[in-house]
């Protein structure tokens, strides 16, 4: 009885270690399987995202082209600014205008009077006898 | 799942994998084919697709009159360009250019259909201009930013400043003189663009940045500048002169503080005037300076003590002096002269009779010595040396007309230097135009200081001869200078014209100057005025002293110099 118990029991315990061989060498291919996809969908990422980065960065340098474009422009209409300010200060123009549109006319001469320390005291001498006489 | 549909898939998914590694195995060595062993050949050929250098053209500096107005800059303006090879439709294309470039259409035409890769359509044009030309998108139609020199005050001191040519290369005056210093140093960059010509950001991107040019500050005074030009003008249409010049300088530092010219000419638009209205004429031009020279003999023959201002002589009207007989301008009988009124009245027989006491040798070693026959040093191109002949060329008459300043020739700029002499006590100075080299950032790069002048002449003489200058105004030949409430020294000069064939002197050509400084006290400004060839009246008692007196008295006021 003992025997045919054993007998019985033998292949059982044959395709049982069969089984789990096989188990132990699909592990290792799925994990290595899972590695490269994961590798592949990491190396997709990096791409896109430096795809994406790139096209960030030229979308930006064409910004920073328009706006230096922008810039010369504006420079370039400050330099007329300054040019046509120049050519308002011209005293041919002021003078034309002047005379002509806004009929002023060129002024008398003035003649100065230097005044001396002498000047002064003779005429507060002066001054002074005036209004001594007068007090007299 | 069984085990053989397993086995299946993982074959598939092992040949996809193989076939992905065989194809990054290829791009890998053709990889390595372009950057390692073809990378040289393909380096070069990506350069010149996409590498551009630019050359960044350097800012041309400023110029700015001494109380900082501006005379002369430069704005930004495009260039036009046409690459043929690329043009489609050239007539049509030159018909719409030529709406909008005022240009002849056929002259574009003629450009367009041109067997080159690179032809001007229009240079240095208005950024608007440019900008509708830009809106057509035309291909094989490019732009060049430069840079257009402008002068805002348009002719006045076009002389002094002088322009430009179409590269920027200072041509006449001081934009050539001080080209140097205001033309900066181009730059150059590399950069990396893409087909549709934007730079690409992550390329070659190599700057060498360009250096503007220097601003230059001058001693010109814009004001004293339009007063002098207004002046010639109204002189030279008054007598219907040919030409003429004026210097205001300030005798003390040599500050030219205005040169004016006649004709004159429109700096933004020079190509339309004739080149002759382009030289300065007070620095390039000589004449024979006539009676302004007796101021040289008279100080001369004080200085070596032969005569005292208020020596007498008895003098007939004229003089045979070799062959020649020297006349005085108008007839009179014998009569006595002072020394002083020798040269207040202007006698020609009186001037000779005192060079003949002087000799020759000495007569040549004072204008030497006040600067005759030599350049002054102006900054300043073209300026001329003049003549005066060595002793040992005088011919026999030469004693009896380079005594009155026939005979002789110099520039006006020589003539009012000698003058500044008397002013300044005996101390000659060098004219100056320039004032400051400022950079971008305003710092003073370099300033024209005051020189000490040299010490040519004693105090003594310049005192005594200052004294007899200011006679001339008051009692003599330049009345006509006078000003009110300032006391002014002067001298007037009337000179007969060579002739162009050296055969002697024109009969009816003259040249009429006044020179002259103001206040005689303290010497401010020194002013001389040449007229080249009056008609009627030829005097430069009449015909420069006036202008004198008016820009002088316009000139004292208003650097508000006290009056005397």
């Amino acid at each position: 009885m003992q025997t045919a118990k054993k007998l019985a029991h033998r292949p059982e315990k044959k395709a049982v270690k069969r089984h789990l061989k096989l188990v132990t060498n699909r592990r290792k291919q799925d994990v290595s399987l899972g590695f490269i996809v994961m590798v592949f969908v990491a190396l997709l990422a990096a791409v896109a995202f430096s795809a994406v980065q790139q096209t960030s960065v030229t979308q930006t340098a064409i910004e920073v082209e328009n706006l230096q474009e922008i810039l010369q422009e504006e420079r370039a209409c400050n330099q007329k600014l300054v040019i046509e300010l120049a050519q308002l200060k011209s005293p041919e123009r002021i003078q034309k205008i002047a005379l002509g549109r806004l009929g002023m006319v060129v002024p008398s001469k003035v003649n100065y009077v230097k005044i001396s320390d002498d000047n002064i005291k003779n005429k507060l001498a002066m001054r002074n006898n005036h209004y001594e006489k007068f007090s007299d | 799942m069984s085990a053989k549909s397993r086995k299946r898939g993982n074959a598939r998914l092992f040949f996809i994998i193989g076939l992905f590694f065989l194809g990054f195995l290829a791009v890998a060595m053709r990889l390595v084919d372009v950057q390692a062993v073809e990378a040289e050949r393909y380096e070069d050929l990506a350069k010149k697709q996409r590498l551009r250098s630019i050359e960044i053209a350097p800012k041309r500096g400023n110029v700015y009159d001494r109380n900082g107005n501006l005379l002369a800059t430069s704005a930004d303006a495009v260039t036009v360009y046409a690459n043929p090879y690329f043009i489609k439709e050239s007539e049509s294309i030159a018909s719409q250019l030529s709406l909008i470039l005022k240009i002849d259409e056929r002259t574009l035409l003629e450009k367009l259909n041109k067997d080159s890769g690179f032809v001007y359509l229009a240079r240095k044009i208005n950024q608007s201009v440019a900008k509708r030309i830009k809106a057509l998108k035309i291909e094989g139609i490019g732009f060049l930013n430069e840079s257009k020199r402008c002068y805002p005050c348009d002719e006045l001191a076009s002389h002094v400043i002088g322009f430009v040519g179409i590269d920027n290369n200072g041509l006449v005056g001081l934009e050539m003189f001080y080209d140097d210093v205001l033309r900066g140093l181009p730059g150059r960059l590399l950069v990396e663009k893409d087909p549709i010509g934007r730079s690409i950001s992550t390329g070659i991107f190599e700057l060498s940045p360009s250096i503007d040019g220097k601003d230059v500050i001058l001693t010109i005074d814009k004001t004293i500048q339009f007063k002098a030009e207004e002046e010639l003008t109204a002189c030279i249409e008054e007598f219907n002169a040919k030409s003429g010049n004026i210097i205001v300088m300030n005798p003390k530092t040599g500050e030219i503080l205005a040169i004016a010219n006649y004709p004159s000419f429109d700096l933004n638009n020079y190509t339309q005037a004739d080149s002759s209205y382009f030289r300065n004429r007070a620095i390039t031009d000589l004449f024979e300076p006539g009676s302004t020279i007796k101021m040289i003999i008279g100080a001369a023959a004080l200085e070596e003590r032969i005569y005292e201002p208020t020596d007498v002589f008895r003098l007939p009207d004229r003089i045979k002096v070799a062959d020649k007989i020297i006349k005085d301008s108008h007839s009179r009988p014998t009569e006595d002269f002072t020394f002083t009124r020798i040269i207040s009245e202007s006698s020609n027989v009186g001037a000779v009779v005192i060079g003949q006491k002087l000799g020759k040798k000495r007569i040549c070693d004072y204008l030497s010595t006040f600067g005759f026959g030599q350049k002054t040093g102006i900054d300043f191109p073209g300026e001329v040396r003049g003549y005066v002949p060595a002793p040992e060329k005088w011919s026999g008459s030469s004693i009896g007309n380079i005594p009155f300043g026939q005979g002789m020739s110099a520039t006006s700029l020589q003539v009012l230097q000698a003058f500044s002499i008397i002013a300044n006590d005996g101390l000659l100075v060098e004219p100056n135009i320039l004032n400051k080299i400022i950079d971008t950032n305003g710092k003073i790069i370099k300033e024209v200081e005051c020189k000490q002048g040299e010490k040519v002449l004693s105090s003594k003489t310049a005192k005594r001869m200052k004294q007899i200058l200011e006679k001339a105004i008051t009692e003599g030949t330049g009345e006509n200078a006078q000003i009110d409430s300032y006391r002014v020294a002067g001298k007037t000069g009337t000179a007969q014209k060579a002739r162009t064939d050296g055969k002697g002197y024109e009969k009816d050509k003259y040249v009429a100057s006044f020179v002259g400084f103001a206040p005689v006290e303290d010497p401010q400004i020194a002013i001389i005025v040449v007229i080249d060839e009056p008609k009627e009246v030829i005097y430069g008692g009449h015909v420069a002293a006036p202008v004198f007196k008016n820009l002088a008295e316009f000139s004292l006021r208003y650097l508000k110099i006290p009056p005397s």
